[in-house]
C-alpha cells in the first residue's frame, strides 16, 4: 500500500504452507538487520519468542467479541433463542451454548423476550510486549480454541507500529500465519511488502500459487525465497517459472542445512548458532536486500 | 468413525500421515474410506492420489442485501449487527459490508419491512472424486476457499457434510494447522484425533495448546512424533510425564521428503520405513478398540 | 464548512496533533474552517474497540454528526465508501497540527480525495 508513507517499513513473512521455515528464517533474519521491530501474528501457535528468550515488559489481556449468558431464573424455556440462532448453538434440551459454535452474534438476546440473555465480553487471550537482544517482540498467546479474529494481529501489530515509531525503527517484521485466510488478511493489511518462504514441494508450490494470490489480491508487493532448494531441484525450478510468470521478485535461494534442526532443537536463532555456515551467508545478503528494498 | 489428523504446527507431516493412513485402513478393510481434506486454505491431499476431481457444490453463506423502496432507514439492521456489515446513513442510504458479514440473520429478522433480501457470498467450493489402487479404494472430498475471503469453518463444515452423507464406514479427516476455530471446526465430533507432533521444541509447544483445545471438546486422542532426528526423545518424554497415549516416532527420512515434494509414491517410501506401518497399525488398533 | 479531524491530543485545542489513523482514532475536533475554530470535541472509543469494520463506525458516526469532510492521515476503502456515499468530502494525508492541516485545505493546497487512501486493516 502506502507508498507515500515515511517511517518503519512493514515486511510480512508468509508461505501458504505451514512448516517452511517462516519462523527460523524471521529470527534469523531478526538478528541481522539494525533498528526493528518485531510481531508474531501467527498467534495460533507462536514460536518466534522461543527463539529470541524476550524479557516482558508489558502484558495485556485480550477481549474479542461478546459470548451469551443465559439466567436460569429469569428464562422461561420459550426457545426463541434456539429458533433464532443461525449457528445451532443453542442446545434446545439443556439451553447450554456451545462456545465453539456461537459466532457472538448476539442475535439470541436481542429477541429473548424476558430479556435474559446477557452478552458478556470474551477473554479470549493475551498480548505481550518485549524485549530482546536484537530489537523489540510483540507477540500473543490466544487461548485454546479461541476464535482467531484478525483484531488480535491488528492489536500486535498496532503495538509493534507505537514501538516501532518510538525508537526510530527502519522495519517490522512480522512472521506471519500459514494459511490464506482471516489471520493471514490481517497480517498483510498496511504492509509494505511480503516476503514469501517457498518450500520446493508439490504442496508447497500449490500453496505459494495461492498465498501469491492473495497479496496480489490486496495490492501487496511480494517478493519470494525458496528455502531446502537444493533438496528438490525440479521442484525449485517450477516456482521459479511460477515466480516469472506471477511478476514476483525472486530474492534467492537457501540450502538445506542439518544444523538448522539442531539450532531450533537448542532454540539458538540459526545464524548464531553456526555463523559460518553457506545458509548464514545467503541469509546476510537476504537481509541486506531487504534492508533497502 | 471419523479420524482427523492435526497438529498445531504447520508442516508437521499431517497430510503425509493422512494420506496413508487412508490409504492403510481401505487396504486391511478392504473397503472404500472417505478422505475429507479439511485444509481448505492449502489443500494438498489430492496430490498423492490419482485422482480426477470434480466440483460438487459451491459453499454459500447468508449476506444481505437491502431494498431500499421498502427500507424505512430505521437503523434496526445496522444497530443489532456485531460485525459492522451493514450501515444505514441519514434516511436515504442502506449500506452493506458482505465480507465482514458472519451471516447471523440478525438484521433479516429485525427487519420489520422486509426490505433485507438474501445475498449470498460464496465462499468456496467442494470438490470430490475417486481413487482406485488395486485393494484400495479412496474417495476424496476437498475444499477450496475462495481467495480474499477470510472464514474457512463453513467450508470445512460442507466438507465434513459429505462425509457424513458418504455410505463409508471410517473417514480419515486431514485439519488444517493451528489450534483456532478452522481445527476446532475440523475436529469436532471426530471419535479419534491424532495429533502429528514434530519432534521439536516449536512442534511439542504448538501440539501441546492443540491438546488443550481437543481435551477441551471431550475427544479421545492420541500423539505421533514425526520428523524424529538422531532418536529424540522429546515428545516421547512430554507424553509420559502428561500420561498421554503415544502411538510411535517416525524418524526424518529424505528418502521420504524427497517422494513427498515431488509428489511421488509416498506409500512405497513409507514401506522402507518399518516406523510408520508400527504408527499405522496402533491408529487402526484404536480404531478397532472403539 | 464543518470538518472533523482526528486527533491525538484532542485538550490541545487547533495545536493539536492530527492521529494518521480514521476509524481507530480516539478522538475527532469538529472544527469550523472559515473562522478557524474548534466547535466541538468528539470521543471516538467505540469503534477503537471494534474488530472488524472500525472505520464503517467512525463513518457512520460522522453522518450523524452532520459533518462536511473529514480529514485523517489514512482512511480505507470501506469507511471511505460510507462517507462518498453520505456526501461527505475526504481529505487525507494530513500530518502536523489541525490548524496547519485547516490552512493548506482552506488554501485550496489539499483536494479532496477521489479514492480511498489505504488499503484498510482488517
Amino acid at each position: 500500500m502506502s507508498d507515500n508513507k515515511n517511517g518503519p517499513r512493514e515486511i510480512v513473512i508468509l508461505s501458504g504452507k505451514g512448516g517452511t521455515g517462516k519462523t527460523t528464517i524471521t529470527a534469523s533474519l531478526a538478528t541481522m538487520m539494525d533498528k526493528i521491530v518485531m510481531a508474531d501474528c501467527d498467534v495460533d501457535a507462536s514460536n518466534l519468542y522461543m527463539l529470541l528468550s524476550p524479557k516482558v515488559m508489558r502484558e495485556q489481556d485480550f477481549f474479542m467479541g461478546v459470548r451469551p449468558e443465559i439466567s436460569r431464573q429469569e428464562c422461561t424455556q420459550c426457545l426463541v433463542c434456539v429458533d433464532v440462532c443461525a449457528f445451532g448453538a443453542i442446545n434446545g434440551e439443556s439451553l447450554e451454548i456451545d462456545p465453539v459454535e456461537c459466532e457472538g452474534c448476539g442475535v439470541c438476546a436481542w429477541f429473548c423476550p424476558q430479556n435474559a440473555i446477557e452478552l458478556v465480553e470474551n477473554r479470549c487471550g493475551k498480548w505481550f510486549s518485549s524485549e530482546t537482544r536484537f530489537g523489540p517482540l510483540v507477540y500473543a498467546e490466544l487461548f485454546p480454541g479461541e476464535e482467531n479474529s484478525g483484531k488480535l494481529v491488528f492489536a500486535i501489530k498496532e503495538e509493534a507500529r507505537r514501538l516501532a515509531e518510538e525508537r526510530a525503527a527502519s522495519h517490522i517484521l512480522v512472521d506471519g500465519p500459514p494459511g490464506i485466510a482471516c489471520p493471514v488478511i490481517s497480517s498483510i493489511s498496511g504492509a509494505d511488502h511480503a516476503l514469501l518462504v517457498a518450500e520446493p514441494t508439490l504442496s508447497g508450490l500449490s500453496d505459494l500459487e495461492r498465498v501469491l494470490d492473495v497479496c496480489h489480491h490486496f495490492h501487496i508487493k511480494a517478493s519470494c525465497i525458496i528455502n531446502r532448494a537444493d533438496l528438490f531441484p525440479e521442484v525449485t525450478r517450477e516456482i521459479r517459472r511460477l515466480l516469472d510468470e506471477k511478476n514476483c521478485t525472486f530474492l534467492g535461494e537457501l540450502p538445506f542445512e542439518k544444523g538448522v534442526m539442531d539450532a531450533n532443537q537448542r532454540l539458538v536463532p540459526f545464524v548464531e548458532a553456526y555463523p559460518k555456515a553457506t545458509l548464514t551467508r545467503r541469509l546476510e545478503k537476504i537481509a541486506a536486500r531487504l534492508a533497502v528494498l | 468413525m471419523r479420524i482427523a489428523i492435526a497438529s498445531g504446527k504447520g508442516g508437521t507431516g499431517k497430510t503425509s500421515i493422512s494420506v496413508l493412513l487412508a490409504k492403510y485402513l481401505s487396504f486391511e478393510s478392504g473397503q472404500e474410506v472417505d478422505f475429507l481434506d479439511c485444509d481448505c486454505e492449502a489443500p494438498n491431499g489430492h496430490i498423492f492420489f490419482q485422482v480426477h476431481l470434480t466440483p460438487l457444490k459451491t459453499v454459500n453463506i447468508f449476506t444481505p442485501k437491502v431494498d431500499t423502496s421498502k427500507c424505512t432507514f430505521c437503523g434496526k439492521c445496522s444497530e443489532i449487527c456485531r460485525f459492522n456489515a451493514i450501515t444505514v446513513l441519514g434516511n436515504k442510504v442502506a449500506m452493506t459490508f458482505p465480507e465482514l458479514c458472519h451471516g447471523c440473520y440478525g438484521c433479516f429478522r429485525v427487519c420489520e419491512s422486509g426490505a433485507i433480501k438474501e445475498d449470498p457470498r460464496r465462499i468456496g467450493k467442494v470438490y470430490a472424486g475417486r481413487h482406485e489402487d488395486g485393494a484400495t479404494r479412496i474417495h476424496l472430498v476437498q475444499g477450496v476457499l475462495r481467495i480474499g475471503e477470510a472464514m474457512s469453518p463453513p467450508l470445512i463444515k460442507a466438507v465434513l457434510e459429505e462425509g457424513e452423507a458418504s455410505s463409508n464406514l471410517v473417514a480419515v479427516t486431514d485439519c488444517p494447522p493451528g489450534t483456532s476455530c478452522p481445527v476446532v471446526t475440523s475436529i469436532k465430533g471426530a471419535d479419534l484425533v491424532v495429533i502429528v507432533a514434530e519432534s521439536s521444541p516449536f512442534g511439542l509447544h504448538d501440539a501441546a495448546i492443540l491438546t488443550k483445545v481437543v481435551r477441551r471438546l471431550g475427544l479421545t486422542f492420541a500423539i505421533v512424533a514425526n520428523k524424529v532426528l538422531d532418536e529424540n526423545t522429546l515428545i516421547h518424554e512430554w507424553c509420559a510425564k502428561e500420561g498421554y497415549r503415544y502411538l510411535g516416532g517416525i524418524p526424518f527420512s529424505p528418502d521420504f521428503s524427497m517422494e513427498y515434494a515431488r509428489g511421488g509414491d509416498i506409500f512405497k517410501a513409507a514401506k522402507r520405513m518399518p516406523e510408520i506401518e508400527e504408527v499405522l497399525c496402533r491408529i487402526t488398533k484404536m480404531v478397532q478398540e472403539r | 464548512m464543518k470538518i472533523a479531524i482526528s486527533v491525538i491530543s484532542p485538550d490541545e485545542g487547533m495545536s493539536a496533533v492530527i492521529d494518521p489513523r480514521f476509524g481507530r482514532a480516539r478522538h475527532f475536533l469538529l472544527v469550523d474552517i472559515d473562522k478557524r475554530e474548534v466547535v466541538k470535541k468528539v470521543e471516538n472509543i467505540d469503534a477503537f474497540n471494534m474488530g472488524h469494520g472500525a472505520g464503517i463506525k467512525t463513518a457512520s458516526k460522522m453522518v450523524e454528526l452532520g459533518v462536511d469532510a473529514v480529514g485523517s492521515g489514512f482512511v480505507g476503502p470501506k469507511a471511505f465508501s460510507v462517507l462518498s456515499a453520505a456526501g461527505i468530502k475526504v481529505y487525507s494525508g494530513l500530518e502536523g497540527s489541525v490548524s496547519e492541516a485547516i490552512k493548506r485545505i482552506a488554501s485550496g493546497e489539499i483536494q479532496p480525495d477521489s479514492a480511498p487512501s489505504s488499503n484498510g486493516h482488517w
